[in-house]
């Protein structure tokens, strides 16, 4: 799905810029396992930072999936109906999708507050303030999963104000 | 309102808004927010939002998107290519030889992968068109392809069973062990049948004419030379988790690595394979791990209610036994299996299903097993089986997906005949693991 209106160019963007994170958690494992396997002298941050990186990819990934159409649906029933229907059926998905996200944008503003309010710290040997990062990260893949959403909802209602024309 | 009802009202819920196109990840999710607003109140939510932040930030999770990345790469790179000339020398003479070597590339790539899709289209690109031009029987070539590059989720590593490993708290170690047994049982029956129709009647799959089957020695040592290292990584990857000697992340980080240092030596790496290896990570990433954050927010919220105690009681109460309790599990795994994808199928069920396995007394490896050799049956299964999706997208125009679902069925009998085998013979999958 190429990106054609700024909101999926960000999107786009995110996804293409973050992906990197999983060669970057790649580099840092294989380090560990040199340092620790090789030269006895392993690390105390390589287990937390390559999950945080990762974690970072999973939340910034969904707004990518979504701008590519590619979250797992089941659309047999779906594509029986007339455009028209498609169209209104498309108004109703996107509201469903944007029901969820801004409900787990409230729980996931929740616990970043307090977490940010205490500067909270991962318990770990290394003990950086990884969790305060990661729920700001979810609330901000989230977040840009919303805009998205609000893109496909947008484009859902001119199509179904045009008669069902081009639905997708 | 009685957690009865609540139930039937979320599981009926659940299907409607499926049925009417809503990605799963977000039916699960929204019919989950719906019930804590209901039920707890907005303050539940963040009960929502934190059990997504644990989950994602689960250190077996990172060996997800390192095996994603590794399958890419594979994908990219001419090895299957190789693997499956390099098969012609083993199986080239046999009756059915070409079928018999795609089989054989498939063990050899499911070893080297963790997912399904990647495998079946590479040997529907490679394996097919030979064997449509060598006239093999057309229903025959498509089981073939199908069922072998299934196995991708069956012979370890297996993104299937991190998943299963995380949410049923068993160690992944056990069930890569596990599962190798079974794989195998799987694959022999494959080709026992492929060997036992073509030595019956030779026409369905006439071994390759001797010329042909003579490999230059020069061509050898070049097939040698580009596989040995992915085959490589592939023993350094699985024997180090079962030597117990690195954790499955710590593992995948080094298989992902290899697989960018074999495509180097191969002089297939370039700055263009990485960054498609990347985004193809971060879009199977964005779609499992959202199909997660939703399941497991429902999970959390049913559990609360006590849906996952109403169940279990449920289950245990049925007058059937333990071994019948199982059956009415498989038979409710390929039922689901039909319509849904696996990350799905086990999120949902699966939290449920394995404490009542637990309290029943069974071994959670070996149901996990069970479930994986489930999944390889949901796979091949009209309406839905994906398996058949990946290999219409590359097969010619004229094999129609009835064509493809029609060729599967002796393959879906073959995978029932093993799920049945490890059902009642556990020591199939549970004897490895004994041993370390």
């Amino acid at each position: 799905m190429r990106p054609t209106n700024p909101i999926d160019r960000l999107s786009d963007l995110v996804g293409r810029a973050f992906s990197y994170v999983f060669l970057l958690s790649i580099l840092v494992m294989v380090f560990e396992v040199i340092s620790r396997y090789l030269f006895n002298a392993p690390t105390i941050w390589a287990q937390d930072s390559t999950t945080a990186l990762t974690a970072t990819g999973f939340a910034l990934g969904g707004v990518y999936t979504m701008q590519q159409r590619g979250h797992i649906s089941i659309t047999i029933i779906y594509a029986c109906f007339p455009p028209r229907i498609r169209a209104l059926l498309d108004v109703f998905i996107q509201g469903v999708i944007l029901f969820f996200l801004c409900a787990l944008i409230y729980g996931g503003v929740l616990i970043a507050e307090r977490s940010w309010s205490s500067m909270e710290t991962s318990g770990s040997a290394w003990n950086q303030p990884t969790p305060v990062l990661l729920k700001t990260v979810l609330v901000v893949g989230a977040a840009l999963m919303v805009l998205q959403a609000s893109v496909h909802l947008l484009q859902a209602i001119r199509s179904l104000v045009r008669g069902g024309e081009e639905a997708q | 309102m009685s957690i009865e009802l609540l139930t039937v009202l979320m599981g009926g819920g659940i299907l409607m808004l499926l049925a009417l196109g809503i990605p799963l990840a977000f039916v699960t999710g929204a019919v989950a927010v719906v019930l804590a607003l209901s039920l707890f109140g907005p303050a539940s939510l963040s009960l929502i939002a934190s059990r997504t932040y644990t989950l994602m930030g689960e250190f077996v999770l990172v060996a997800v998107p390192m095996f994603i990345f590794m399958a890419a790469v594979m994908e990219r790179s001419g090895v299957a290519r190789d693997l499956f000339k390099a098969m012609h020398i083993w199986a080239g003479a046999l009756p059915g030889g070409l079928a018999i070597q795609t089989m054989f590339a498939a063990i050899m790539m499911a070893a080297m992968t963790g997912i399904i899709g990647g495998e079946i289209v590479l040997l529907g690109m490679i394996a097919l068109p030979q064997m449509l031009e060598r006239n093999y029987d057309r229903k025959m070539a498509i089981g073939t392809i199908c069922a072998g590059g299934s196995l991708g989720t069956m012979i370890p590593p297996s993104i299937v069973l991190i998943i299963y490993g995380l949410t049923a708290n068993v160690a992944i170690g056990d069930l890569f062990l596990a599962t190798i047994l079974p794989g195998l049982l799987l694959a022999g029956l494959y080709i026992g049948y492929v060997l036992i129709r073509c030595a019956i009647n030779p026409k369905l799959g006439p071994p390759a004419p001797l010329e042909e089957r003579e490999m230059p020695l020069v061509e050898k040592i070049r097939l040698l030379k580009g596989l040995i290292l992915p085959i490589a990584i592939a023993v350094w990857v699985l024997g180090s988790i079962y030597a117990g000697i690195a954790s499955v992340s710590e593992a995948a980080g080094i298989g992902a690595a290899g697989a960018i240092v074999a495509a180097a030596v191969r002089r297939e790496l370039t700055w263009e394979v990485i960054q498609y290896a990347l985004r193809r990570t971060m879009t199977t990433c964005g779609m499992l791990l959202w199909l997660t954050f939703g399941a497991n927010a429902l999970i959390g919220v049913y559990n609360l209610m006590g849906g996952t105690t109403f169940i279990q009681n449920l289950m245990e109460g049925l007058p059937i036994g333990p071994i019948g309790v199982v059956l009415v599990m498989m038979a409710v795994l390929i039922v689901l299996g039909m319509f849904m994808d696996w990350i799905g199928i086990l999120f949902l069920t699966m939290p449920i299903f394995v404490p009542t396995i637990v309290s029943l007394g069974l071994d959670p490896v070996w149901f996990g097993v069970l479930f994986c050799m489930n999944m390889q049956i949901s796979y091949l299964t009209p309406p839905f089986g994906p398996a058949a999706f990946y290999l219409k997208g590359v097969a010619p125009p004229e094999i129609s997906l009835k064509d493809i679902f029609n060729s599967l069925w002796p393959f879906i009998g073959l995978q029932v005949v093993a799920l049945l085998l490890v059902l009642s013979f556990p020591e199939i999958a549970l004897w490895l693991p004994s041993l370390f």
